[in-house]
């Protein structure tokens, strides 16, 4: 009988033991810092730099992977090439782990990736641009499913330049207001808008050079009455051979736009009003300036008027009319 | 005995004396160093109505090109600390269990961004179609209603279940404009697609990825799968 108990026990043990549990779903949560890098260096030379990779959830299987990406659109995105390119090198200097190597993060813990980065000999100079990847290997299954598989990018925006100096080619691709009216007149274009009106401002830069600039811009608006209003624009980086729509650090808010605005002047406007941007470069006396204008004025409420006008003419020659044949 | 003891102790004593006090010293070797990103924590902009100053401590100094011919510069301008740039996947299997015929399937799973910089973008792609183990079948990628077909970069309305094929609706913040509802789907692109972006700072925002199958009966018996690619990086 004590014998019997015992085997059930045993029994009962393993098969607790080996029994499935609920299935969970599994979490992966990637942070990284610094999430960008920005690097001027020489020809033929390397350096280290290190990125912490922080496993907020689940444990998994990972491995890190630098690819070369391009600009893409005027907002900052990027469009990504399958490998590095470039006169760049990338290795690890982790003592367990290399590029495209997998390893074990249990849960809640960091990885350091400790890049080094190689220029070549006779590196043409200019900008490359990469991103560091720590990717997640999707998880096993034997049903039809999507296996997804977490990717975390962190931006490496470098320079390669022999004197240390990185020239600057930057005109101003657009600087304009979204107007509510156009009228052309002798061959001039008059952008409109109601005294109402938000004025959205676009101001995209052109980098025509081989190195990336991080502009520093300010908008202006100065309108009769001494009416003055300027706005900060966010020095973001302009890469080479691309355009790039600045903005201000609070996200411009505007109702009646279609695309993304860099800014938007908020106010009661009547006239003619100019606006100009001032841009810089952070340790360079070079400047450029560019103007623009429009006139605020209250279309709406003219045509109103003119309707109101046109009726009550109509009626009064109605009415005279009718006078006259009675 | 003893005078070898007093010897030894003046000995040991000598030494902690000549003992030269430790210094820190440049790490690396002719060829590298360990550098370190900028003391960023006491940066800070100072401004009054004729000036505005950026404060940033630690900043590299010119004078490292002289010397070691590189300047690393570790975070964004605008933003005077380091912030980790935070990525969030719910799930990492779309798990479809037994797919019907003519009996559109839906899987789903959340996307969580959280960066203090100015913009992200969250890209996804597939390694290849829905196919079996052997690679010898395949379930397409959608062309949704067809009415117009949908395509990798604009999501169309696909509600007919006569209509087959693997794609995904996302919904949320920061979603692409081209997700009208929940409706609307894209077909899995085998580059990577941008679905949710911002040219701002984000803090937790998240969007609802779902993935929906829906085969014919004439889709051959078998188990399906991709892996499913979900990419995020920080605007430059």
């Amino acid at each position: 009988m004590r014998k019997q108990i015992l085997l059930i026990l045993i029994a009962l043990t393993l098969a607790g033991a080996c029994w499935p549990g609920a299935a969970a779903a599994q979490e992966i949560s990637l942070s990284v810092i610094p999430p960008q890098v920005e690097i001027i260096m020489k020809p033929n030379l390397s350096l280290i730099k290190a990125f912490n990779f922080e496993n907020l959830g689940d444990p998994g299987v990972f491995y890190f992977k630098v690819i070369s990406f391009r600009s893409s659109g005027d907002q900052g995105n990027l469009d990504f090439l399958p490998e590095a390119e470039g006169p760049v090198r990338f290795s690890l200097e982790n003592s367990d782990i290399g590029l495209e190597e997998r390893f074990f993060l249990k849960g809640k813990s960091t990885v350091q990736a400790i890049l080094k980065v190689r220029t070549i000999e006779n590196a043409p100079p200019g900008d490359y641009y990469y991103t560091l990847l720590m990717i997640s290997e999707p998880p096993s299954t034997q049903v039809s499913a999507g296996r997804g598989s977490a990717i975390l990018g962190a931006n490496l925006l470098i320079s390669i330049t022999n004197d240390g100096f990185t020239s600057t080619t930057v005109k101003v691709a657009q600087f304009q207001i979204i107007p509510r009216y156009k009228f052309h007149f002798f061959g001039k274009t008059f952008l409109v808008i109601e005294p109402t009106d938000q004025v959205p401002v676009i101001l995209k830069l052109a980098n025509t050079g081989n190195y990336f600039v991080a502009p520093e811009a300010k908008v202006s608006l100065r309108g009769p009455y001494g009416i003055r209003q300027s706005k900060k624009l966010l020095p973001q980086n302009v890469l080479r051979n691309s355009q790039r729509l600045l903005t201000t650090a609070e996200p411009p808010q505007c109702e009646r736009c279609q695309t993304a605005v860099s800014a938007v002047f908020n106010g009661f406007y009547f006239g003619k009003y100019q606006l100009s941007a001032d841009i810089g470069f952070a340790g360079q006396n070079q400047k450029i300036f560019a103007t623009s204008e429009y006139w605020a004025l209250p279309i709406k409420l003219t045509r109103i008027v003119l309707g109101l006008f046109l009726a009550a003419g109509m009626l009064l020659l109605f009415l005279k009319s009718r006078h006259k044949y009675e | 005995m003893l005078k070898k003891l007093i010897n030894y102790s003046l000995l040991l004593l000598l030494l902690f004396i000549m003992v030269a006090t430790v210094r820190a010293d440049r790490m690396g070797s002719t060829n590298y160093e360990f550098l370190f990103t900028n003391l960023n924590s006491g940066g800070t902009t100072t401004s009054s109505s004729n000036y505005t100053l950026d404060i940033s401590l630690g900043q590299t100094a010119a004078k490292r090109w002289e010397e070691n011919g590189y300047i690393v510069r570790a975070g964004f301008q605008y933003i005077h600390k380091l912030y980790p740039f935070t990525f969030t996947l719910s799930d990492t299997t779309l798990d479809f269990d037994t797919l019907l015929p003519n009996t559109p399937t839906t899987r789903s799973l959340t996307a969580l961004i959280s960066h203090r910089g100015q913009g992200y973008e969250v890209k996804v792609y597939e390694d290849h179609k829905l196919q079996t183990f052997d690679g010898g079948a395949w379930i397409n990628d959608t062309l949704c209603n067809n009415d117009p077909a949908c395509t990798s970069t604009q999501a169309e309305l696909w509600d007919d279940d006569s209509d087959y094929g693997f794609g995904y609706n996302v919904t949320g913040h920061d979603v692409a404009p081209d997700f009208l509802g929940t409706n609307h789907y894209r077909p899995f692109s085998t580059s990577p697609v941008t679905f949710m972006s911002s040219n701002t700072l984000a803090l937790a925002r998240q969007s609802l990825i779902k993935a929906k199958i829906n085969i014919d009966g004439a889709q051959a018996a078998g188990t399906y799968q991709t892996i499913l690619r979900f990419i995020a990086v920080p605007k430059y």
